[in-house]
């Protein structure tokens, strides 16, 4: 008893000496409108001990007599010190860092201070990327981010872009850089299941020191996209809507109406004999002489019932489509736990009758943070539902866009009784009742999630881990209905009706786990270093079945499909494939920083993969970067003009796995299955390669950041050397071997530009913001090394030293003889020449990779209003237009095809003078079918109303509202003979050109 | 001492979890066939014998052998297709005139892969071990085959054991820059592997299947290398023995149609079992037409008792004329076998050699034997010279053979031009294919130039 009374008195003791040596500190933290912040952290600085703001902004702290500073943390705002030795009460304000947004670096593996780092990296904003009306996310980087080229490869709604940072490394891979959501890696060039109203941000990685940390994945850039987080404060639910109108764009060629094709058909036949209805009623052609008046006279009666059907085929192909979009979304969140959930529903028809897209996501988005732990899961999931026209960006006749150009003008779509005229040789009306009995679906199903978790053992020391897994299946459906004229020209068993699914499922999981130590050494020194393991595996599986003979009441469906017997030979086709692949990792991660002033960024990175040889399988890449910051240094103190001036350099190497262009077991020789007179064969493949290793970047990068004239001007400048070492290229083998070619490292690309990004807020007061910036980019690709030799051919290119990659190679064009209507070509030796000669290719038309790619934009805002342009532009580039071959091609003609207006100037009499050769001659594929295919074009213009927040309250139910019209896509300046001079790849063939899409808008928010 | 343990430890975890790691990168394939795995058993073996015979197919000479020569022209809807062969602008760029290069080559590799795999298979009992002694012989008659069908392609026109032929390979060789050898050493080569394919008894005399080589098959083509050669004693006695091993007779004059139709086997000596249309090698899956058969062709019949003429050629509304030589079989409409070798051919051998050989009459015998089943109402012929019996039978070797590949190769063997009818033609400019043209050489492939320093191109080229 006496010993507890004695406990208890020394308690009270122990706890009376601690209260009379602690006091506590009160206050309020507002921001920089004077608007209390709810959740800023306000820590004893050099302790652990903290507490956090509630919804007024108020705070209370115990603080001992020897703790003296108190520190305010908030996410986008500056961080703030405060004596606090002789106060019971402070009153903080808090001051957002300048550019908030650009303030930190999204890498994936961690967040990072944008001041203290050394990489290439852009981000764009939410606001850039929001309610764009276009369903796949990457188009809309377009012309945004310095150094970052997006090619949109087809109007279809959905379509992904080819995206190519500085400029293309691999010969025969890929180019496509890695995409992250929210720490998790998803697949490339697949986005149009993920809903970009979710993104927060985009951070493109450009050079080594931002790329690095990806190791393997890293060679072609990163895009580092994070989804949008939850507010601390009373959940906000906020709701946007908008509807357009897609519509075809402006057109720069004229096919011929009917009596001009009618006229040239006769010209045509003059030189060679033909049975077009031009040539066969021509009161010129030999077989009508003799002919009694009657027949003349019915013939020029039909020639001319003729020339009065003009059938607009463009009109019948293409369409003004619907757009809508619609998102609901709720954010919200107390001190510790933040939410964002949003769903989305997106619609889309294409500018071609039956191209469609629907889209309906859902994101789900939680994180929350104590002292010592932090945790977020992300997951979004979407389904997309698909429909496409026939043998989209196909040079076939059943391509509507193909259809539209060359089905003749004086045929009809419909006969008299109302059924499609369809038939061999009418070409429009086949396209288009094909468009009515087939389908081409393809349904998607996509998941991303992510889920990360960090502990902090002690003030310097943590231990954390993510998982995260990335799903889509594919579900393609194609219908081929009996009895309609498509299935009649299938051919056995197609012409029976078909009916067919194709499954396509892509699995990725990654797990990691990390360890991180960072701490301050004597003030001045501060450390940052993590330790990751992580281990990766992807599982690749499809199969296809189409079946025959269905039945015409069970349309659409597999039980229309009647089962196949050897009688009646409807045997179904299936197919199939199934693969993975697993890659293993080990990095440390690294930051140093001395007084704020000098930075250093590193990591190195020991890489394993199952798709190269045991041998040469692990790899280490590396990257290390330093910055200085010139305006913490004493001699800038009194510097007025700039505001900041960073310094950058940057070194490091990655590879391309993602890229990867030998498959998954290219490095083993392979035997492959067959069959043959019904039994399974067994045939040699691939040769292999074993000393097979991965294609090595490595990129050189300085740069500097500028901030001047009170921070109104903004400028960004890079100068890079992106060197592709390793290259895998086909060396040619010795037919005699049993093969073409083996895949070999051996070649050399490198990749040498300049970026540049600037913007300038040329009035800025409190009522009027006007600005103007912009990003120019200059890309010079060479090849510098083949290995054992000094060029070969890919396709209609060229891949030689010294020249840059996608250089076109063909034969020149030398006009056409005016004695003869011959072509002429010019041989290697640049003689005139009536011989075409594959051995007469030349290389001197340029390439397909445009180098001067970049944007610029303007944006005003007064009061509410808000005007943003922006154009974009693609410079010094040159493409192949495979559509001139076919529309400036007299023996397209003879076959019963519409051609070009211009094709009346065809060469006729001796002495003409013209580019189009007499239809004596076999039309080659020249030089004379390469165009400029530069373009500037009116990319997005935005007008929005922000209402005035005095309206919004007096509504009682929202707390704010913005009105917006949108135009993408409204104007294209180019030299372009074409659809379209933006294509993913070097050749027009009948792409489906992109739509001009109008849209208004609105988005509340509610009280 | 702790620390030195617990560093230690911390070594051994991580190697642990490196090496558990480098197991989970060991990743096999799963859709292709490891090369250690691929011929491990007979039933294996099995597998890569029939992916030697489904290499063999002779659907590209179908194609060249007409349109390189008069029995096709070219029709107002064909948009190119064909174009640089039939006017013979070809060059050594890949297409349909050298595309057999590859084509062959790889068939020898493949059998040669199963050859040098056969010894190592076990074998459980005699029946097994005939089989591997079996196989081994038909894949070297295969490799006579296709170094055969190497050569015609790629040697100059007439015969000279001299001039420049093809590489003879003679095993696998991934990596390898051989040269090409004279004619006359893979004449020797071809005869001496498909004698080792004749020699050996567990070969059959006549195809149960018609798929799988025999002695007659065999036989069949040592007449062709004989005939090439024009060795016209050992090409009539060959040819008879084809004949007589393969048991196949000419099919008679009213099933002629249904053996086009694969429903009838009587003149099949060998055949190669085909998957695609052949149709479509002159015509579009649409129904445009590339290729018509020539009007000097269809002048070479008798249009009103030629059962040949009624078989191989129609029109559709618009009277164009398409080769429906191959009208589907069983196994889908527009689907035929390729016969590799029928016995009409046999016939028309035997009577050319016959002929050369001065004993007209025997010419005219199997002449007339042939046509008997061709021509209703037929009277025997006979010739009043070795040149009139030669033109007589060159002619119904074109009748009997065309669009299956042997014209133009016909007129080349016998260094004869190539003579279009200017009714064929749009321009006189192709026309005519002197018999000193170099393009009767067919180009190798650019692609086999650039890989192979070794490799001598075809002059002209």
């Amino acid at each position: 008893m006496k010993r507890l009374l004695m406990l208890l008195l020394v308690g009270l003791f122990v706890f009376v000496q601690a209260h009379a040596q602690s006091r506590t500190v009160r206050g309020t933290v507002k921001d920089e409108n004077g608007k209390p912040l709810t959740g800023v952290t306000v820590r004893i600085q050099g302790t652990t001990k903290s507490s956090i703001t509630n919804a007024k902004g108020d705070f209370t702290i115990s603080v001992s007599t020897q703790e003296k500073q108190l520190e305010f943390l908030y996410v986008g705002y500056d961080t703030k010190v405060v004596d606090v030795q002789n106060l019971e009460v402070v009153a903080v304000s808090l001051a957002p860092t300048p550019g908030s947004l650009q303030d930190v670096v999204v890498t994936g593996y961690s967040t990072v201070k944008r001041s203290q780092y050394s990489g290439a990296t852009t981000k764009v904003g939410k606001e850039k990327i929001n309610n764009v009306p276009v369903a796949s996310f990457d188009q809309v980087l377009q012309g945004r981010v310095p150094g970052l080229l997006v090619t949109s490869g087809s109007g279809q709604p959905g379509t992904a872009s080819r995206v190519q940072i500085r400029g293309q490394g691999s010969i025969t891979g890929g180019n496509e850089p890695l995409y992250i959501v929210d720490g998790m890696p998803v697949e490339a060039s697949n986005f149009r299941s993920l809903n970009p109203n979710d993104f927060e941000s985009v951070e493109v990685l450009r050079d080594a020191v931002a790329t690095a940390q990806y190791g393997n994945r890293a060679g072609s850039g990163v895009i580092v996209i994070t989804t949008k987080k939850g507010k601390t404060g009373k959940p906000a639910l906020s709701f946007t809507t908008s509807y357009g109108i897609t519509q075809p764009g402006q057109q720069k060629f004229d096919m011929m109406n009917s009596s001009e094709l009618l006229k040239y058909q006769e010209l045509l036949g003059q030189q060679v004999d033909n049975g077009l209805l031009g040539w066969v009623l021509s009161p010129l052609n030999p077989n009508n002489v003799g002919a009694s008046p009657d027949q003349l006279a019915a013939n020029a009666k039909a020639l001319d019932s003729l020339r009065n059907i003009n059938t607009d085929w463009q009109g019948v192909f293409m369409r003004n489509g619907n757009f809508m979009s619609h998102d609901l979304n709720l954010a919200g969140g107390t001190e510790t736990s933040r939410f964002y959930v949003g769903a989305g529903y997106y619609a889309e028809d294409g500018i071609g009758v039956r191209s469609s897209l629907k889209r309906y996501t859902f994101r789900a988005n939680f994180d929350s943070r104590t002292d010592k732990l932090t945790f977020s899961a992300n997951s979004g999931v979407g389904y997309t539902k698909s429909s496409f026209i026939e043998s989209e960006n196909g040079v076939a006749l059943a391509n509507p866009f193909a259809a539209a150009y060359l089905a003749l003008p004086y045929d009809v779509l419909f006969k008299a009784d109302g059924t499609t005229a369809v038939g061999p040789g009418k070409t429009g009306a086949n396209a288009y009742d094909r468009l009515f009995h087939t389908t081409q679906l393809s349904n998607q199903i996509k998941g991303n999630l992510s889920s990360t978790l960090n502990y902090d053992i002690t003030r310097n020391v943590s231990i954390g881990g993510f998982a995260g897994l990335d799903y889509r299946q594919t579900v393609t459906e194609r219908a081929v209905y009996p009895g309609s004229y498509a299935a009649s020209t299938a051919g056995f068993p197609g012409n029976t009706g078909s009916y067919g699914n194709g499954y396509n499922n892509s699995f990725e999981y990654i797990v990691r786990g990390n360890a991180g130590y960072k701490n301050t050494f004597a003030d001045d020194h501060d450390v940052n270093l993590r330790f990751v393991s992580e281990y990766s595996r992807s599982y690749f599986k499809g199969f296809n079945y189409a079946g025959y003979g269905i039945n015409e009441k069970l349309l659409n469906t597999p039980a229309g499909i009647t089962p196949g017997t050897v009688n009646n030979r409807l045997i179904p086709a299936v197919g199939g494939f199934k693969s993975e692949r697993a890659l293993f990792a080990l990095m440390v991660l690294g930051d140093y920083t001395y007084k704020g002033k000098y930075i250093l960024n590193f990591s190195v990175r020991r890489d394993g993969a199952s798709v190269l040889p045991p041998d040469t399988r692990f790899q280490t890449f590396y990257g290390v970067g330093v910055a200085w910051n010139v305006m913490k240094e004493k001699f800038a103190e009194n510097w007025t003009v700039i505001n900041d001036l960073r310094v950058r350099a940057s070194y490091g190497s990655g590879a391309q796995a993602d890229n990867f262009p030998q498959g998954l077991y290219g490095f083993l020789p392979l035997y492959g299955q067959g069959i043959y007179a019904g039994n399974l064969t067994t045939v040699a493949t691939t040769p292999g390669n074993p000393d097979l290793v991965w294609e090595k970047v490595y990129t050189t990068n300085l740069g500097i950041n500028l901030a001047a004239f009170k921070n109104r001007l903004n400028l960004t400048l890079d100068v890079y050397d992106k060197t592709i070492k390793d290259n895998i290229v086909e060396q040619k083998l010795s037919l005699t071997s049993g093969f073409r070619t083996q895949f070999i490292n051996a070649a050399t690309v490198q990749n040498r530009g300049v970026e540049l990004s600037l913007n300038y807020n040329i009035i800025q007061s409190k009522s009027f913001l006007w600005s103007i910036g912009g990003n120019i980019a200059y890309n010079h690709n060479e090849v510098t090394d083949l290995g054992q030799v000094d060029e070969f051919e890919q396709g209609t290119e060229l891949v030689k030293v010294g020249l840059p990659l996608g250089s076109h190679y063909i034969v020149k064009w030398g006009g056409v003889d005016a004695a003869t209507g011959r072509p002429l070509y010019y041989d290697k030796n640049g003689k005139l020449t009536t011989a075409y000669s594959d051995d007469d290719r030349v290389s001197e038309f340029g390439t397909y990779n445009a180098p001067w790619i970049g944007g610029f934009n303007t944006s005003i805002n007064y009061k509410g209003f808000s005007l943003d342009a922006l154009f974009t532009f693609q410079q010094g580039f040159s493409r192949f237009n495979n559509q001139d071959f076919f529309q400036l091609n007299h023996a397209f003609a003879i076959s019963g095809y519409n051609v070009r207006r211009e094709m009346l100037d065809m060469w006729s009499t001796p002495k003409q003078v013209t580019n189009i050769q007499g239809p004596l001659y076999q039309r080659q594929f020249t030089s004379k079918d390469i165009q400029d295919a530069s373009f500037l074009r009116f990319r997005n213009l935005t007008l929005a109303y922000n209402f005035a927040p005095g309206v919004i309250q007096s509504l009682k139910v929202l707390s704010a509202a913005r009105f917006f019209v949108q135009g993408q896509n409204l104007y294209t300046w180019t030299n372009w003979v074409g659809f379209d001079p933006e294509d993913s790849d070097n050749i027009a063939q009948y792409e489906y050109p992109t739509p001009r899409t109008f849209t208004v808008g609105l988005q509340v928010t509610f009280k | 001492m702790k620390k030195i343990l617990n560093l230690f430890l911390s070594i051994l975890a991580l190697t642990l979890f490196l090496a558990s790691c480098n197991k989970e990168l060991d990743l096999k394939p799963t859709d292709s066939i490891d090369a250690t795995k691929a011929f491990n058993s007979l039933a294996d073996l099995r597998k890569g014998v029939l992916g030697v015979y489904a290499t063999n197919s002779d659907m590209n000479r179908i194609y060249i052998g007409s349109i390189l020569a008069d029995e096709a022209k070219i029709s107002f809807e064909n948009r190119g297709q064909g174009q640089f062969e039939f006017k013979w602008q070809y060059s050594a760029t890949e297409s349909s005139q050298n595309a057999d290069f590859g084509q062959y080559y790889e068939m020898i590799d493949n059998l040669h892969r199963v050859l040098a795999a056969v010894d190592g298979v076990p074998a459980l009992n005699a029946a097994e071990e005939s089989e591997k002694t079996k196989i081994k012989a038909e894949l070297i008659a295969l490799r006579g085959v296709a170094h055969f069908e190497l050569i015609t392609r790629f040697m100059p026109s007439g015969y000279d054991a001299g001039a420049l032929g093809v590489p003879i390979m003679l095993k696998s060789d991934l990596l390898g820059k051989p040269t090409r050898n004279t004619v006359g050493e893979v004449m020797a080569q071809i005869e001496a592997d498909l004698q080792t394919g004749r020699d050996e008894s567990l070969i059959p005399d006549a195809s149960p299947d018609y798929l799988s080589i025999s002695h007659a098959a065999i036989a069949a083509y040592q007449a062709r290398a004989a005939l090439l050669r024009k060795d016209w004693a050992k090409a009539a006695s060959y040819a008879t023995e084809a004949i007589t091993l393969s048991g196949a007779t000419i099919i008679s004059f009213d099933n002629y149609p249904y053996y086009w139709q694969d429903a009838d086997e009587t003149e099949t000596i060998w055949k190669f079992r085909n998957n695609t249309a052949p149709q479509l090698l002159w015509r579009d899956n649409n129904g445009d037409v590339f290729f018509e058969p020539s009007d000097k062709l269809k002048n070479m019949y008798d249009k009103d008792y030629d059962i040949r003429f009624f078989t191989f050629f129609s029109a559709d509304g618009n009277d164009t004329s398409i080769v429906i030589k191959y009208p589907g079989g069983p196994v889908a409409p527009q689907v035929n076998d390729l016969k590799l070798i029928r016995v009409s051919e046999m016939y028309l051998i035997r009577a050319e050699a016959y002929a050369e050989s001065n004993n007209l009459d025997g010419a005219a015998a199997d002449y007339n034997e042939l046509r008997r089943q061709r021509v209703y109402d037929y009277t025997d012929e006979s010739f009043v010279s070795t040149e009139d019996a030669v033109n007589k039978i060159m002619a119904e070797r074109a009748r009997e053979l065309c669009f299956e590949g042997f014209r133009f190769f016909d007129l080349k063997r016998r260094g004869l031009p190539v003579n279009r009818d200017a009714s064929d033609v749009q321009s006189a400019a192709w026309q005519n294919l002197p018999a000193s043209d170099f393009k009767w050489a067919l180009p190798i492939p650019q692609d086999e130039i650039f890989a192979n320093k070794n490799m001598v191109q075809n002059p002209g080229y």
